[in-house]
């Protein structure tokens, strides 16, 4: 009898795994670059918001995963990517190595300058804090709402080899805005965010590597960048950054079994 | 016998179901960035869905920036578990679906009492004669009908 149980408890538990399985993309990422091209145009893997080369930018460098591209005072015109104004949350990672560590270096931005929109950047000195070689997530908004930033502890951005860095948004929150250095929250995350319930940077493009406008250029190499219409957690942050962003055109992508999620991953090695 | 198995048969599905479990598998020291490694494994209803969920920490906590006391690092290391595993609920598609409705039902419901409560205001009429535009120390006037006007701006 009880190896007739055990038969039975054995079988049944198997019969329930005879399921359809199913790898769908995730809705959320909004632009996924692995920065492999050798040539042509910077290609998104998860959406179609490409990117153009503008002035000097030497592609197939040696990067932290596979190739890189090596900015030599030019950026990525992303184009605008509406999808970043309409969100209401927002993350963005990473990697990226300094070859001079003297001024900022704009690694995103989508922003009207000051007024309207995101920067996220190499800070050589940070304005509010005064801390040296930080990284800064800035958010400005011209409508009321306030500008927020976080500014990360000194000499998180020194020269030398590739760091992660990453940050997330939740629009209003009063924990919304939080910056990761090498997969760990910094000391100085999180911050307010609940003024900043939108980007809402208009019209303006997304630069990878300078600002919209083109100035405030990376000296250094960027690699690996991802940006979600969603906020993160930090098991997400070390997943990407451990493992890698999505190979091969798979997009960030969901587990279905039976028609129910049941994973989400952010990289299909 | 046959009520023994029916209760196994019935209580084994449901252990499992309705949550998410997250389980520390391991915790270790990085040696590449001097930061503590927590390695953790997601079960969501029942089904292993994360097994290479890893989540860095610095030995000091980043609210006081002194070094954690190990109440503290349990704390954060339980308060990042809950999130991913809350996160992984919210991303099932039925459940993003639910939410995304009803935040926009809401925002609707929001808008439209909003809307009823300005609905007199329509057929008011509001009216303006001239723009003045302040440039440089110079007060610039033009107006509606055509005339237009320059003063000095008084400091």
């Amino acid at each position: 009898m009880a190896l007739r149980l055990f038969l039975i408890l054995f079988l049944s538990l198997f019969s329930t795994q005879a399921f359809a399985v199913n790898w769908t993309q995730n809705s959320t990422a909004v632009a996924t670059y692995t920065f492999e091209e050798s040539s042509g145009d910077l290609l998104d893997l998860s959406n179609a918001n490409d990117g153009t080369l503008v002035n000097t930018v030497t592609q197939g460098a040696a990067g932290q995963r596979a190739n890189a591209y090596d900015f030599g005072g030019g950026y990525v015109d992303a184009g605008d990517i509406a999808q970043i104004d309409g969100a209401s949350s927002l993350s963005g990672v990473v990697w990226v190595s300094h070859d001079t560590t003297s001024d900022d270096d704009y690694i995103f931005a989508k922003s009207s300058g000051i007024t309207d929109g995101l920067l996220f950047f190499r800070d050589n000195v940070a304005s509010l804090s005064g801390r040296t070689d930080t990284y800064t997530i800035f958010l400005a908004s011209s409508d009321g709402e306030g500008n927020r930033r976080v500014e990360s502890a000194t000499n998180a951005s020194t020269g030398g080899g590739f760091i992660h860095v990453a940050f997330t948004w939740e629009g209003l929150s009063t924990t919304g805005l939080r910056l990761y250095v090498n997969g760990v929250e910094d000391a100085n995350s999180p911050s307010t965010a609940s003024n900043v319930g939108a980007i809402d940077s208009g019209d303006r493009i997304l630069s990878i590597g300078a600002s919209s406008g083109g100035t405030n250029n990376i000296d250094g190499k960027i690699d690996e960048a991802g940006i979600f219409e969603s906020v993160l957690d930090a098991t997400d942050i070390n997943d990407i950054m451990d493992n890698g962003l999505v190979q091969a055109g798979a997009g960030v992508i969901n587990l279905i079994i039976n028609g129910t999620f049941v994973a989400d991953q952010f990289y299909f090695n | 016998m046959k009520y023994i198995l029916t209760l196994l048969l019935t209580i084994i599905p449901t252990l499992a179901w309705g949550q998410c479990v997250g389980t520390i598998s391991s915790i270790s020291k990085d040696d590449k960035r001097g930061t503590i490694i927590v390695e953790t494994s997601y079960a969501l209803n029942g089904i292993n869905v994360q097994s290479n969920g890893r989540v860095r920490y610095s030995e000091t906590n980043p609210q006081t920036d002194l070094t954690w006391t190990l109440l503290e690092l349990k704390q954060m290391v339980g308060f990042d578990i809950k999130d991913h595993c809350e996160n992984l609920i919210a991303r099932m598609p039925t459940n993003e679906s639910f939410i995304q409705t009803t935040v926009l039902e809401r925002q609707g419901e929001l808008v439209q009492t909003l809307i009823d409560n300005v609905q007199n205001q329509v057929g008011q009429k509001i009216s303006a004669t001239e723009k003045v535009i302040s440039y440089k120390g110079k007060t610039i006037t033009v107006r509606a009908d055509g005339t237009t006007s320059i003063s000095n701006i008084i400091p």
